[in-house]
């Protein structure tokens, strides 16, 4: 599996994307996603590849108002979201694994 | 290393594709920055084709062709779903934020993330998309590291073929990978940045096609055993036959007529090792190398227009006002059979013309094939040159499907920005042949000649179109032949 879920609580879900986050990665973490989740908080540390699906399904979720948490996201995600001109909206907590 | 997957149209394989290429990519020389956005490339292409072209049918495959050469990765993705045009899907930034429809985003990435993207529509034989990545030549700092010597001024071939090889005594020896290091250092201490085939800088890459018998080369040393010249054959990929491909003679060992030394070298070399034949392309923006072809028994069967942008060689041709056109001269180096070859009538005088020239014997046969004899698909196969701008599509057999697969890739070809000329080679040795050269006549097609021994083995006609501006007045031609060659091709130039 490309995702691991990490922890559950009542209004956040945790997930550990490992390798790349696709088309594939994004419907996984949507099944994950009840109705009462309002914050994400996604491990990539280890994800090498991420495409414009996973971007656009981050955008989306934090566009929408929900909190989103990216712990060591690659460089990639922000190539992709200034690529589409995406970047000057965009309000996301970034941590480090060690922080 | 070339790989060839199929994969059925499961999201799940997205995810391997794209890791799958990013590793190719890095095993090919792309850096690992590079190779993550080919690699994210990769996942946009397969995520649209699976979602896309095969909505519902999930059982269906679609087929990834990673190639590579020194200086280009390509993948090309071939699939049979539903029609697809990428042109219609522009992606909006406004609108993506305003309305959250994200259509072509993908598309935009993968334009952004590679070198060059291709669509090509074959019509009922299904899409094409190619993803195109070049490599870099950063290393070539090292190598500047390395020789410690001063660039030297470029080759003038006026002044280095019409001499005498002198008294002083040489060493040509054939090729061996113990020499790689040497020829990268000989290309860069005499052309800088400037040679055109940038993969002589690499020692690694030619000590590969050295090792992989691509490769047919001689070196040149003086008495102190310095390398001082370098020529050699590169052998095509897909028939028995070698290219004259790269020459280089130290700047202060020119107008000895050691690279005619070489090359007569080169040709024997050529003729032991079972080569068909081999060929050269001269420019034309000057004679010499055809002069120097026509010396050592080549003869000119046909002349590509605007094949080359632009020379990147200091000296030589900087001020040229066009792109190069090539002549390409041959040289069969075996006895071969009489051939069967099938002449559309338009040209078949010029053609058997060539063959006399060549002192090749065939039989020329006008026979039509009935359209129930045809496959039901045909076989074409496409070569771009993302440098120059060209194509080259050959067809390999005809099927029912000619009429229409042929020029739906024409069409695909035409609607990229940048397009200098389309070459097409037609089998001479299949009898269908002359029936579906008429179907070309309303795509603008004109002679270019005849390509011995091109593909698999056998004689094909080149045809081109040509999207540049020409002065026919500035093409030079050596031989009397290429001259006529040079007037039909002209002629049908200049009454498109």
């Amino acid at each position: 599996m490309s995702i691991i879920n990490d922890k559950r609580s009542e209004e956040q879900l945790s997930i550990v994307v490992n390798g790349p986050f696709n088309y594939f990665t994004v419907e996984l973490i949507k099944a994950q996603i009840s109705s009462d989740i309002q914050e994400l908080v996604l491990d990539l540390s280890t994800c090498d590849i991420l495409d414009s699906e996973a971007a656009i399904f981050l955008y989306k979720w934090q566009s929408s108002g929900r909190k989103l948490e990216l712990i060591q996201p690659p460089e990639l995600l922000f190539k992709i979201l200034h690529t589409l001109e995406l970047e000057d909206s965009w309000n996301v907590t970034i941590t480090n694994k060690n922080d | 290393m070339d790989a060839h997957l199929q994969l059925n149209a499961q999201t799940q394989l997205i995810g391997p594709a794209s890791a799958f290429a990013m590793q190719w990519a890095m095993n090919q020389g792309l850096s690992r920055e590079e190779s993550v956005l080919f690699a994210t490339a990769v996942s946009e292409l397969v995520t649209d084709i699976v979602l896309f072209a095969f909505p519902n049918n999930n059982s269906s495959t679609y087929d990834l062709k990673f190639r590579s050469t020194s200086t280009h990765i390509e993948l090309i993705v071939s699939e049979l779903g539903e029609p697809f045009d990428p042109d219609r899907y522009i992606y909006d930034p406004i609108t993506a934020k305003n309305d959250h429809d994200f259509e072509g985003a993908g598309l935009k990435i993968m334009q952004s993330f590679c070198d060059d993207f291709v669509f090509i529509n074959k019509g009922r034989e299904g899409k094409e998309f190619r993803l195109v990545k070049e490599l870099s030549l950063s290393t070539i700092d090292h190598l500047l590291l390395l020789t410690k010597t001063s660039p030297t001024s470029a080759l003038d071939p006026e002044i280095e073929e019409y001499a005498d090889i002198g008294e002083e005594v040489f060493d040509l020896q054939e090729v061996t990978v113990e020499d790689s290091e040497q020829i990268a250092k000989l290309i860069y201490r005499t052309y800088e940045y400037t040679y055109s085939k940038e993969e002589m800088y690499f020692p690694k890459k030619i000590e590969k096609t050295i090792t992989r018998k691509n490769k047919f080369g001689v070196i040149t040393r003086n008495k102190e055993g310095e390398a001082v010249g370098y020529f050699a054959i590169i052998k095509k990929e897909d028939s028995n036959i070698g290219e004259v491909g790269e020459a280089v003679v130290s700047p202060e060992y020119r107008r000895r007529g050691l690279m005619s030394e070489m090359l007569q070298k080169l040709i024997e070399i050529g003729k032991r090792s079972g080569l068909q034949g081999i060929f050269g392309k001269a420019v034309t923006h000057h004679p010499v190398s055809q002069k120097v072809n026509a010396r050592y028994g080549f003869n000119t069967t046909a002349l590509m227009l605007a094949e080359t942008a632009m020379l990147k060689v200091k000296g030589l041709g900087e001020n040229y006002p066009q792109h190069i056109s090539l002549v390409i001269d041959y040289l069969p180096l075996q006895e071969r059979k009489t051939r069967n070859v099938y002449l559309p009538e338009k040209y078949a005088d010029i053609l058997l013309q060539s063959y006399k020239q060549l002192s090749l014997s065939v039989d020329p046969n006008y026979r039509e094939l009935e359209p129930g004899e045809l496959a039901e698909k045909s076989a074409i196969d496409l070569v771009m040159n993302y440098s120059d701008a060209t194509s080259l599509i050959v067809v390999d057999h005809y099927g029912r499907d000619f009429e229409h697969v042929l020029p739906q890739m024409v069409q695909s070809l035409e609607k990229r920005k940048k397009l200098a000329t389309i070459y097409l080679d037609l089998p001479l040795e299949n009898p269908a042949t002359p029936s579906h050269f008429s179907i070309l006549k309303d795509l603008g097609f004109i002679y270019s000649g005849l390509a011995p021994d091109f593909h698999h083995n056998s004689d094909f006609l080149r045809i081109q179109k040509t999207y540049i501006d020409l002065d026919f007045e500035l093409i030079e031609i050596f031989s009397d032949f290429g001259k006529t060659i040079k007037k039909l091709v002209s002629n049908e130039y200049h009454q498109r």
